[in-house]
């Protein structure tokens, strides 16, 4: 053991891991440039091409025996190892595993299977559609990269997810000589290791990163190799480099490419301790009693948009007057009003239910988004400790970061990066400027015949909630299946209560539940007559088998009920139907009250509301969707908010990676950070 | 949340544990700037500067290598209150101060980073200097160790013996240019004569380089007073718009503690130079004129004092000026703060950004700030444009590369930055759209007024006044003077000015009238006697004799000159004459109308075009330098058109003060350079005559139909161009 770990953990302390700076002005220009010269080369034939030398190569491997077939991998892995595969070594091998995949599984790894991982070997994201097999793709690809020996991350969505994939492909790995771990939250350090160890990991892009801070932070101040080294003679056994447990990053392979480098991107990951003492946490207590003091209007301005307050100069001068001879913290103005303006933020625009729930006498926050429960985060400056105050619990002084880091930067660490997600083509643009890959698109099976129905816009929320329910009603008579998705764990619930009271109960509502039950209700929206109403979030990962009989009807009808932020997302909802050459239907439904146009678009969103007034502006008329000369702008304004707020949306994320590395350069004394 | 400093930051966890130190060897000076307490960090190894306030001193003194930040930021959190650095500017603090590296981290410092640093900021420089093609600086050598050697020599210049010295001299020179203001003056003209140009500049690169030296031993003279050793490490070459000139890096001197010392280094060079223009003045007086140390002492008192109060002692172009208000008015980084600082208040009250930082201190910052930047702008802007077009006349290509890469730093770049800020910039995500409108509609009401509000478009030209009606009288028949009216006097119409005396004419007069009488008679005796043919002969012979008579006799009518006009009799000296044989066609006079002018104006060939389409033309027009004088309006009379080049008078050229480029190789002065038109202007109401003479210099104003200001300087633009590179 000491022996493996040992071995693992120099590769860790020897690499370099410095963040490559995002290329600005000219450089920014040429780099797109070579991003439109890519996309003129046409990859896709050129992988697909690939993939058919591949395939020609099935008749003479078929002969082979088992053992034969087993021989030929040793010698693979050797040369894998050495690093001295070229292409046609690389075609062979994947032909191989293929192979080996057919005789573990039963299962003939398609032709576009076999494109898409040769894309992948060669640092490409794919775009491959819903149902076309990405686990057993990355199967081929983790596989080659499993060989090279420095080991191989698969990144899935969630621990189900990680724990599942790496049991249904362990045969054919193990067939190649290669031991495959997971690693889901509830581990130990101790099975952490090993499962680092192996050669192929299955695991979360949270749980990848948290190790790799936890190690930085193992580690110390002191990094590199020679340094490590001398330590470990003058202590001895049980230095901090025995406490690591990854061994170094080698390649990624990351499922829903998209959603982790993209839409988490941000979000950093915090690794924090108890800190602060039990005085600064009676400080917040003062603060909401001060708070309580102050009304609205008069004492302070609220800014729901960007959930703000504002202290008025009367809020101001009751404030100074208020703290006038108290001492300590209290003592200068400026504090006093941060802490009782965080005081006001926690009461207006906090709520027991939506934001938090109080669970053993401690506030969990609850993400807005997919309704899971967050017990791991605090809401930063104090504003959990607000928070807590006014919920008369016990509160805890805020925690010490220790580090910190968004998976944006994480991953731009990997020297081997590769993904597969069924939504792409929108992002190649990030994709290519941050993370400097490709976006591949690989073609289906079988022919998609998928019918997209144009969206129906409605004046009102209450219209649009109306007309779902009654199209989930007809569909729910004609037992076909739908599946409702929402944008937020609020739409569903309002979308669930709209079915009940149609008097439709025999619904799912999926939001905030483990990740396993979902994905059995997920796998379950098939059958016919179903309902499923659940967050764009819920259950990915997980295929919609349709039951039998439910092809002849037309299959899955999925219901985006309203458009997301990015156009990606929506589609992302739409591949739920119509996978593997199976019949599908995906509506759309959208309201001028939707929070897109609200946000993105606010005043195009006034002009329609005024001009879809006219001429009459009767009840039935208002029930109804917009329609006529109308609607074209209508569809503009969708397209304009959503584009809006995708580049939005990607500047924001630049714009954090630009500080972190502002941040780097400015902070150079405290070391070098990852 | 809507609090202007948040006292933590979210990334306070990577620095909190440190204990860095400030490197060994950097010199901290405590500085006064109006009555606020500053810290100078100095760098003596490289002469960087870095100012903290107090309250940031606070935590970097108490970085002892030590404590940790964290201890060091309670500590001053515990001391200061709400005047503490918050962890946000603790981070830009210690930030900024590891990138000047002026901070020693307590681990091995990233070295790679540390390059990474050098490099970015030698590409900085370098694009700094490219981006001032017109101040080119190019380092030579480290003149200190020389500079400690003349200080050894030289103190006493900085001392109240040097001052007194100083004040003599001073007194000296003025006291040998007094009377001699006039041959001051008209050497003036000839500074510029092309055989003087490399004196000039030879002189001036001497100037200069006392002028640095000055700088220089000053630097090291107060250094020492200071305490410090008032380091000078640069000697080098400045390309001032072409120009080599010397330069010296006297920045130590900017962490001295007493800021008249810092005066007195900015003002070293302008007190030597000026010492020099004083000695100069003295040789200038002494010497013979012509002489060439006469020339050369002219030269050198020229550029002493002329270029040092023009350039040096101007607080608007970046020079000692400059330094010199900055450190009386103890605002350090004027010229940047105050730019700083009109961005602010357009972005406060033009973009309503919210809590944006303003760069001044106090209220009186503020002032100096908004009107030095607004006077600063407007002066470079000038500066920058008369220096453009000068080097671009003399040198087509090198102007035309200089304005490529000017346009492009001053206008284009600062427009992109300003273009991206409106686009994308964090300050602004709430107010875009206000932001946004209220740009375009301020630049749209700019470009309205520029583009279409209609705006008087006039043009001077000079000219010379002539009178219209002008005779000159001539003798008409030869004869003695008689009579004649005394000069410049008013005369009516058919007044007697002049009477002629011809006695032989007088008297062949009357013999031809006997001679005729008596043919008459006889002719009459031969009709009564019906000798017709005998007749007729007579009367021919009458008749040639009567014809004979006649031409005498108007010949003796035009012994009387009567005037033709009511106007100006002008016959100089000729009362003199009276008595004398006047020969005919002599002149005797001129007669001339005072009411009647007319102005020969000289206009050049773009105006001229601009004339012959405008039928709306306003003409004024008033004496030259007599503006005191009520002027008055015209008409265009006639325009004659293209191809002369012969001025009306010499005084309208070059040469006699005139606007006009004349052909030196003529010897008239008459011959212009460039063809020009000569339009003929006609007061509207009669003039005094004792004012406009003949001859005399005119200005004419001519103001078109009004055109919005944009079309008129776009045609000034277009027109300026074509002059200066079509040649």
């Amino acid at each position: 053991m000491t022996l493996t770990s040992s071995t693992g953990n120099w590769s860790m302390l020897s690499q370099n891991f410095s963040q490559s700076e995002l290329p600005t002005g000219i450089d920014l220009l040429w780099a797109r440039f070579g991003l439109l010269g890519g996309r003129l080369q046409h990859r896709t034939s050129r992988y697909m091409a690939l993939a058919s030398r591949v395939l020609d190569l099935q008749k003479e491997i078929e002969t082979y025996t088992d053992a034969a077939l087993k021989d030929r991998t040793k010698q693979l892995q050797a040369i894998f190892r050495r690093g001295r595969d070229t292409l046609e070594v690389r075609l062979e091998a994947v032909g191989i595993v293929r192979e080996v995949a057919r005789r573990l599984r039963n299962e003939h790894p398609y032709k576009v299977q076999v494109a898409g991982a040769i894309a992948m070997l060669e640092g490409n994201i794919i775009e491959m559609a819903t149902g076309e097999g990405k686990t057993l793709t990355a199967s081929l690809t983790g596989t080659l990269y499993g060989w090279r020996g420095r080991g191989c991350h698969i990144i899935t969505v969630n621990d189900y997810l990680a724990e599942r994939d790496a049991d249904s492909m362990r045969a054919i790995y193990e067939f190649c000589g290669l031991t495959v771990g997971f690693v889901t939250g509830a581990m130990e350090p101790q099975q952490r290791r090993a499962a680092y160890q192996c050669d192929i990991t299955y695991l979360t892009n949270k749980e990848v990163t948290a190790d790799f801070l936890r190690d930085q932070l193992a580690m110390g101040r002191q990094r590199g190799l020679s340094e490590s080294l001398l330590k470990k003679i003058m202590d001895g056994a049980g230095t901090n480099t025995d406490q690591l447990v990854q061994r170094g990053l080698g390649a990624a392979i990351v499922d829903e490419a998209d959603s982790v480098l993209i839409d988490e991107a941000v979000t950093p990951l915090i690794i924090s301790g108890d800190g602060g003492n039990k005085l600064e946490a009676e400080t917040y207590v003062e603060a909401c009693k001060i708070a309580s003091e102050f009304t609205p209007t008069e004492d302070y301005r609220k800014n729901d948009q960007y959930r703000e307050i504002e202290l008025t100069r009367a809020g101001e001068n009751r404030l100074a007057k208020m703290i006038e001879a108290a001492q300590g913290v209290w003592a200068g103005f400026r504090r006093s009003e941060e802490l009782v303006v965080g005081a006001l933020v926690a009461r207006e625009f906090y709520e027991n239910g939506k934001q938090y729930i109080i669970d053993d006498d401690k506030v969990v926050i609850v993400d807005e988004a997919t309704g899971r429960l967050m017990p791991d985060r605090e809401w930063r400056d104090g504003l959990h400790q607000a928070v807590t105050a006014w919920e008369n619990l016990e509160v805890q002084p805020p925690k010490d970061t220790f580090a910190r880091m968004s998976f944006q930067r994480y991953f731009r660490l990997y020297p081997t990066l590769c993904g597969m997600t069924g939504t792409a083509r929108e992002a190649a643009g990030e994709l290519w400027d941050i993370y400097r890959r490709a976006v591949v698109k690989i073609p289906t099976n079988k022919p998609c015949i998928r019918k997209t129905l144009p969206q129906l816009t409605y004046r009102t929320q209450s219209a649009k909630i109306a007309a779902i329910t009654e199209i989930v009603q007809q569909y729910h008579d004609e037992a076909k299946p739908v599946l409702a998705g929402t944008r937020s764990v609020k739409a569903s619930n309002v979308l669930a209560a709209g079915l009940d009271d149609i008097a439709l109960g025999n619904y799912q509502l999926l939001n905030a539940v483990n990740h396993k039950a979902e994905a059995e209700i997920i796998a379950q929206a098939g059958q016919s007559a179903a309902i499923t109403v659940a967050t764009n979030m819920a259950g990915r990962g997980t295929d919609i088998k349709l039951a039998r009989g439910v092809a002849d009807i037309g299959g899955l009808r999925v219901l985006l009920t309203e458009r997301h932020e990015s156009k990606r997302v929506d589609r992302q909802l739409q591949g739920r139907c119509a996978r593997q050459g199976d019949p599908g239907e995906t509506l759309s439904f959208a309201s001028l009250d939707d929070e897109l146009l609200i946000r993105h678009a606010p005043w195009l969103r006034n002009l329609l509301a005024m001009l879809s007034k006219f001429p009459t502006r009767s009840p039935e008329r208002q029930a109804k969707p917009i329609s006529g000369p109308l609607l074209w702008l209508v569809n503009l304004t969708f397209k304009y908010a959503q584009r809006r707020a995708t580049q939005k949306a990607f500047s924001q994320r630049k714009g954090v990676l630009k500080t972190d590395t502002w941040l780097d350069e400015m902070l150079g004394f405290s070391g070098k950070q990852t | 949340m809507a609090v202007q400093r948040p006292t933590f930051h979210e990334s306070w966890y990577r620095i909190s544990a440190m204990h860095p130190r400030l490197r060994a060897g950097i010199e901290v000076r405590r500085q006064f700037y109006r009555g606020q307490k500053w810290y100078t960090l100095c760098d003596p190894g490289n002469n960087d500067h870095f100012r903290l306030t107090e309250s940031a001193y606070y935590v970097v003194a108490l970085l002892d290598g030590t404590r940790t930040i964290q201890q060091a930021w309670e500590q001053t959190m515990t001391a200061l209150g709400d005047a503490a650095p918050t962890q946000g500017e603790t981070i830009q603090l210690l930030g900024q101060l590891y990138s000047s590296n002026l901070l020693r981290g307590d681990v091995p410092p990233d070295v790679e980073g540390m390059f990474t640093r050098f490099r970015k900021r030698q590409m900085r420089e370098i694009g700094g200097t490219l981006g001032n093609l017109m101040f080119l600086k190019i380092p030579l050598f480290d003149p200190d160790r020389i500079l400690n050697g003349l200080v050894k020599v030289f103190w006493w210049v900085y001392s109240p013996v040097g001052y007194a010295l100083w004040a003599i001299i001073i007194a000296l020179g003025a006291r040998s240019l007094l009377g001699r203001w006039d041959s001051l003056t008209a050497q003036a003209n000839n500074i510029l004569d092309p055989s003087n140009l490399l004196w000039l500049y030879v002189c001036f690169a001497g100037i200069k380089a006392i002028h640095e030296i000055g700088h220089g031993l000053a630097c090291k003279k107060f250094g020492q007073s200071e305490g410090t050793l008032g380091e000078v490490h640069t000697i080098g070459i400045m390309l001032l718009v072409l120009t080599p000139m010397p330069y010296v890096d006297a920045t130590s001197s900017w962490s001295f503690r007493r800021k008249w010392r810092r005066v007195a280094v900015a003002a070293s060079g302008m007190y030597l130079e000026l010492a020099v223009a004083a000695i100069a003045a003295i040789l200038w007086a002494n010497s013979a004129s012509g002489s060439l140390l006469h020339a050369i002492s002219y030269n050198v008192m020229f550029i002493a004092s002329v270029s040092t109060i023009l350039f040096n002692a101007n607080p608007l172009l970046r020079f000692d000026g400059y330094y010199i208000l900055a450190d009386i008015l103890e605002i350090p980084n004027l010229n940047q703060r105050s730019k700083q600082y009109l961005y602010y208040l357009v972005r406060k009250y033009a973009w309503r950004v919210k809590n944006p930082r303003s760069p001044a201190h106090n209220p009186g910052e503020r002032r100096w700030f908004f009107f030095y930047a607004i006077a600063a702008t407007i002066y470079r802007i000038f500066i920058c444009i008369s220096i453009l077009t000068f080097v671009a006349e003399k040198l087509f290509f090198v102007g035309v590369m200089l304005a490529v890469v000017s346009v492009v730093m001053w206008v284009i770049l600062p427009l992109w930055k300003f273009v991206k800020y409106l686009a994308i910039s964090h300050e602004l995500t709430r107010n875009r759209p206000w932001a946004i409108a209220s740009t375009l509609v301020f630049f749209g009401v700019i470009s309205a007024f520029v583009g279409l509000y209609q705006w008087p478009d006039r043009f001077v030209a000079e000219g010379i006044v002539e009178s219209v009606n002008r005779e000159i009288y001539h003798a008409g028949t030869d004869g003695f003077l008689m009579e004649i009216s005394p000069t410049n006097e008013k005369v009516d119409k058919g007044y007697q000015l002049y009477v002629l005396s011809n006695p032989d004419r007088q008297s062949e007069a009357g013999q031809l009238q006997d001679q005729l009488d008596e043919l008459e008679a006889r002719r009459k005796l031969a009709q009564r006697d019906k000798k017709f043919v005998e007749a007729k002969m007579y009367a021919s012979q009458i008749d040639a004799l009567g014809k004979k008579l006649q031409r005498i006799k108007s010949e003796l009518a035009r012994q009387v000159g009567r005037a033709d006009f009511t106007g100006l009799w002008v016959a100089p000296r000729m009362n003199f004459q009276i008595g004398r044989w006047i020969k005919r066609g002599d002149p005797l006079g001129m007669l001339t109308d005072p009411q009647r002018r007319r102005f020969r104006v000289v206009v050049g060939q773009d105006e001229a075009a601009r004339l012959y389409t405008d039928r709306n033309i306003k003409v004024e027009f008033y004496l030259q330098n007599r503006t005191d004088l009520p002027g008055g309006t015209g008409r265009i009379e006639k325009i004659i058109p293209a191809g002369q080049s012969d001025l009306p008078s010499a005084s309208l050229g070059f040469s006699s003060g005139g606007n006009l480029a004349i052909d030196p190789s003529e010897k008239s002065g008459r011959k212009t350079l460039e063809k020009f038109f000569e339009v003929w202007i006609e007061p509207n109401t009669p003039l005094p005559s004792e004012l406009y003479h003949s001859q005399q210099k005119i200005v004419v104003r001519f103001e078109l139909s009004s055109k919005p200001l944009g079309q008129q300087w776009f045609r000034g633009i277009h027109q300026m161009f074509r002059k200066r590179f079509s040649k």
